[in-house]
């Protein structure tokens, strides 16, 4: 997938005082690019009348399952490619971003999620977060991110740990998000516990494998609370 | 070769020469059709024949625990006498924004642990920049009878062999930054060429400033494939060395196009490994006349005959 990438210093010097958002220059996008922006925006007039995390979980799944498709050449290592998202959200789609992530109280689009946080930065979070969530279908995977919200990105996309992704884990975790008593508030407590456990046990060799291993982080939880 | 505590648990952190006689004996990557070739620098091994965007990866270890005994009985143990071990590759990456493992070799007091191999399988696409392997012993299913101090979760991680590995999936030494790329839209060329720095002397030669676009959908896109069996230039077909010529004859005319940074990099001002480091090495290495058109042509044509 020929998607170019924006280096921070550029993409600093693009975003200037930060009061209005780059406007793409559709003549120079590369065929792929250009793609991509008529399929985000198509997705967007279909979500119109979404706002917040409803928006957010639509365009994740549209994203991830349709748009910047792995099996279509948007391969992981494009997506853990800081600079492919800063193209992407700077050069390719910012007037999109820009109605998810609008100007604040100061009268300035927030830069961390346009492109100053690579963490941050809303589309490869979107893309991540569905990716993290993925269970055996689209259909499932939605079900999935309908029980999210923003702390569940933030707690699932934000804190990736020093190595990276344990994927298989993130998405037996998220499984969990459809089961009756866990919310959100616990989602966030198992990641905290988790981040600790998995320093000295392997979740993959645990006994039941990952989810043996994820009953066990919420065996911890209950007796957390029971103290 | 020594054994790291990582456990809180009984591991061979008072002994720190213990290693339980750990050896590796083979280390091997392969991409999809052929071995991979590698070149070990300072502790990193960069891969030479491979692309990590069409190739999937595997690494292979192979190794030997001589006195594997002493990880169930005696002062070192790490476990009891009925434990069942193992040792699998751990990996992660934070370039490619994963971590994961491979599958293990498990094994008890009575195993033999000659030339065992441990792997781990990548597929294409999945990896970016640097990936760092590490060979760790963890408890697979604890002794039957329960001793104080020993770990009895499974999956316990009770210590790591060595030094890690760390790989580097992209920017071979000797290797351009090239990208395969997929257009067949009317009229796609064969390739283009990216060129986007802001400061040649801080900016690194890699795929971010400079890259080689090759599109795998034009007709004549197996004239520039390189042999995957092969290494170093002889193998590269002549097309593709043209375009590697050409490449780096507009990198120089980009450069000599800012009088301040080509007087600066003239003067050897830039920092290693960047675009503008690239270009003093070949003119200081390589003796090359910048002075005129024909000659710097001539001297990059030179260098790729060779």
């Amino acid at each position: 997938m020929d998607i170019r990438r924006l280096d921070r210093r550029t993409c600093s010097e693009l975003w200037g005082d930060g009061r209005k958002h780059p406007i793409p220059a559709l003549k120079e996008l590369t065929g792929d690019e250009a793609s991509i922006r008529e399929k985000c925006t198509e997705a967007f007039r279909r979500f119109s009348g979404l706002e917040g995390y409803k928006l957010d979980a639509a365009f994740a799944a549209e994203l991830y399952f349709e748009i910047l498709r792995i099996e279509s050449g948007f391969a992981l290592r494009l997506a853990a490619d800081d600079l492919v998202w800063r193209r992407l959200s700077v050069q390719v789609l910012p007037d999109l971003v820009a109605r998810r992530w609008r100007t604040g109280t100061d009268g300035l689009f927030p830069r961390d999620h346009f492109w100053f946080k690579p963490q941050r930065i809303w589309l490869k979070c979107l893309w991540w977060y569905c990716h993290l969530a993925r269970q055996n279908n689209r259909g499932s995977t939605v079900e999935v991110l309908n029980y999210g919200s923003t702390d569940a990105i933030q707690a699932i996309v934000e804190r990736p740990g020093s190595g990276g992704f344990r994927v298989d884990l993130c998405r037996e975790i998220m499984k969990r998000l459809t089961h009756r008593d866990f919310s959100i508030e616990t989602l966030k407590r198992l990641m905290k516990l988790n981040t600790a456990k998995s320093c000295v046990i392997e979740p993959a060799f645990f006994a039941g494998g990952i989810a043996g291993y994820v009953d066990s982080l919420i065996e911890g939880l209950s007796c957390e609370r029971a103290r | 070769m020594g054994f790291i505590q990582v456990s809180p648990f009984r591991a061979a952190g008072d002994h720190a020469d213990a290693d339980f006689g750990f050896t590796v004996s083979g280390l091997s990557f392969y991409a999809s059709s052929h071995k991979v070739k590698y070149t070990l620098q300072n502790g990193l091994y960069r891969l030479d024949n491979f692309n990590a965007s069409s190739d999937s990866l595997e690494v292979e270890l192979t190794f030997s625990l001589r006195r594997a005994n002493e990880i169930f009985t005696g002062d070192r143990s790490v476990c009891g006498p009925s434990a069942v071990m193992g040792v699998a590759l751990f990996w992660e990456s934070k370039s490619s924004g994963q971590r994961g493992v491979g599958s293990p070799v498990v094994f008890t007091r009575e195993s033999d642990l000659n030339a065992r191999r441990i792997a781990i399988n990548f597929e294409v696409g999945a990896l970016l920049g640097e990936v760092r392997i590490s060979p760790r012993l963890f408890l697979h299913k604890p002794c039957q009878r329960e001793e104080l101090g020993f770990a009895r979760i499974p999956g316990s991680i009770l210590g790591s062999f060595g030094d890690d590995i760390l790989l580097s999936v992209d920017c071979a030494p000797s290797a351009f930054p090239i990208l395969e790329i997929r257009d067949d839209s009317p009229g796609a060329p064969l390739w283009t060429l990216h060129l986007d720095w802001a400061d040649p002397l801080v900016d690194l030669f890699s795929n971010e400033h400079f890259e080689v676009r090759l599109n795998s959908a034009h007709k004549n896109y197996d004239s520039v494939r390189v042999d995957p069996s092969g290494d170093g230039i002889a193998q590269i077909p002549v097309t593709l060395r043209e375009i590697l010529s050409t490449s780096i004859f507009a990198l120089f005319t980009k450069l000599k196009n800012s009088p301040d940074s080509w007087g600066r990099i003239l003067n050897g001002e830039s920092l290693p490994g960047t675009v503008g480091d690239l270009a003093w090495n070949y003119l200081t290495e390589g003796h090359w006349n910048s002075s005129s058109i024909p000659s710097l042509l001539a001297a990059i044509r030179r260098e790729f005959e060779n």
